[in-house]
């Protein structure tokens, strides 16, 4: 364990043998940091967090501050990291202000620049989060979700698995899965196709997601009835397009995790 | 309470109740009133004076230069009031003497992470400003505004009091008090009545700003006549005559921006002017 002598360490914390502590880097009490994580400078760790192995943190990155809300942290708030992102300058994470859930980032991401996971998030694995992408409060975004630089999100959306929603986008109802969002109508561009079949899926699946996606897009059938359609389609991807839509229009405004809402 | 690692540089008078924590630095012409906390990292520079119960979070940088290029070094400042919170990674630059001197933040103010005040804005009380969101130069936000995420504010712009601004637009002129202003450029597009019923308006002056709002946004007459027409139905009361002061200030200012009026800098003179003639 390297820890260099300008940083601001307490001896509370837990820190795997293997892992890089560089300068003027704080690191509060309740964190526990995994084997093989870097903290290159000026990092700061403070609240209950948790990752996992072979994180790197960049310079100014702050993990673990109280929510930006009028609500206080829960208090049992915690973060929780898995292994291999990279975290680049001035990324910032917040603890949760729901009791019981932590505040989750999973595995292999990549968060640029000035990008925030807020209070409540819940992040899975292989995400990239552009330069500045703004996720509010309670959002989910669901495994290998790509999100431009700039990109906004508004609480309580869902965003599914494989979406890619452009730079310089705004996104306020559930996105379900495999699709690409370009500007800010909430309304898909289109089916990611080659990334899709980059990641090994059969032609015949992405082929019957485009279709899906023209069903309920272009086809001008009221959106009830088109998911009505998907509901029992053959294919398990179709079906999970179905879920997000369906779960999204029995939410309020789009969101399904607007049940959630307190007050 | 002062951390050992934080930077205190003579001059600087810091309450005996401040908490300074690890790596901060403060330059000697700041005060910092009392309950003030820095966490880690914050920077607090120039001829800067912060109120008590201020919270900065890691790697504010207040009181910083201003991004302009009439800025020549000059000694100017930047005033921050009492209960307001820093997020990670927040600017706040000092005034230049085109604009007066002096960037000013009220009380209660809630500004997230990443977001930009620069040189001479003025920031009322109660203000939420969300993430990543950027005032230009020379902006006034009026109290209980609230601006979303990843909104741009074009300089002289003035945010109306208890308006609310929605994500990622673009502000290129004023955006009138107690309405709901959005997109790239922005639009009114309604009254902010979650805003005004949380703070307690009563539902007539919500309902007489609806009407304005329909007057003079939605039923497509020329601004002039809509203008006389709300001040002839609504004018007795007094957020309509807020909104109508809002509206005649943004038209005697430049551009649709009211703070315009004020604006004193010279035509810049173009320095390849010589090489043309």
């Amino acid at each position: 364990m390297s820890i260099h002598p300008t940083a601001v360490v307490s001896p509370r914390a837990k820190i795997a043998p293997d892992t890089e502590v560089g300068p003027f880097c704080v690191v509060g009490p309740d964190v526990e940091i995994g084997p093989g994580c870097v903290l290159r400078s000026r990092v700061t760790l403070s609240g209950r967090v948790r990752t996992g192995a072979r994180n790197v943190f960049h310079p100014t990155v702050v993990i673990g501050g109280p929510p930006q809300d009028e609500q206080p942290a829960a208090p049992d708030a915690r973060i929780e990291i898995g292994d291999d992102n990279v975290f680049h300058e001035s990324f910032t994470a917040h603890q949760p202000k729901v009791p019981g859930s932590p505040t989750r980032i999973g595995s292999s991401g990549r968060f640029e620049q000035g990008s925030h996971v807020p209070h409540d998030a819940r992040i899975g694995n292989g995400v990239v989060l552009g330069k500045l992408v703004l996720l509010a409060g309670h959002v989910v975004v669901d495994d290998y979700v790509r999100l431009g630089a700039y990109t906004v999100v508004h609480q309580f959306v869902t965003i599914g698995r494989y979406v890619l929603i452009g730079r310089h986008s705004a996104i306020s109802e559930d996105a379900p899965p495999f699709l690409r969002y370009v500007g800010q109508s909430n309304t898909p561009v289109g089916v990611r196709v080659e990334e899709l079949a980059r990641q090994g899926f059969p032609p015949a699946t992405v082929a019957a997601i485009q279709e899906a996606y023209r069903t309920v897009w272009e086809s001008g059938l009221p959106r009830h009835e088109a998911v009505r359609g998907l509901e029992s389609s053959a294919v398990p991807e179709v079906r999970e397009m179905a879920r997000v839509l369906r779960s999204s229009l029995q939410g309020r405004m789009g969101r399904a995790r607007e049940a959630l809402r307190r007050g | 309470m002062i951390h050992p690692t934080a930077i205190i540089e003579k001059g600087a008078q810091i309450a005996d109740d401040a908490e300074i924590g690890p790596h901060c630095h403060v330059g000697p012409r700041v005060s910092i009133g009392a309950g003030t906390v820095l966490l880690s990292g914050v920077s607090i520079r120039g001829r800067t004076t912060v109120g008590r119960k201020n919270v900065f979070h890691p790697y504010c940088v207040i009181g910083g230069d201003p991004q302009d290029l009439k800025y020549r070094g000059e000694d100017s400042e930047t005033v921050i009031g009492d209960g307001n919170t820093f997020r990670e990674c927040v600017t706040v630059n000092k005034g230049t003497d085109v604009g007066g001197g002096r960037t000013a933040i009220g009380d209660h103010c809630m500004i997230m992470a990443c977001a930009h005040v620069a040189h001479d804005s003025i920031i009322e009380d109660s203000c939420i400003i969300a993430n990543a969101t950027l005032l230009g130069g020379h902006v006034t936000v009026e109290k209980h505004a609230i601006v979303s995420g990843q909104v741009c504010v074009s300089h002289f712009c003035t945010i109306g009091q208890h308006a609310f601004i929605g994500g990622a637009s673009a502000l290129n002129q004023d955006a009138p008090p107690f309405m709901i202003s959005r997109d790239v450029p922005s639009k009114v597009v309604g009254v902010n009545t979650v805003g005004l019923r949380r703070r307690g308006f009563p539902l007539e002056t919500i309902n007489a700003l609806r009407e304005c709002n329909r007057i003079l946004w939605r039923s497509g007459d020329p601004k002039p006549e809509a203008m006389a027409r709300v001040e002839q139905e609504f004018g007795a009361v007094p957020e309509v005559q807020v909104l109508l002061g809002a509206l005649r200030a943004s038209d005697q200012g430049r551009l649709g921006r009211a703070r315009e009026a004020s604006r004193t800098t010279p035509v810049a003179p173009d320095p390849e002017a010589d090489l043309m003639e």
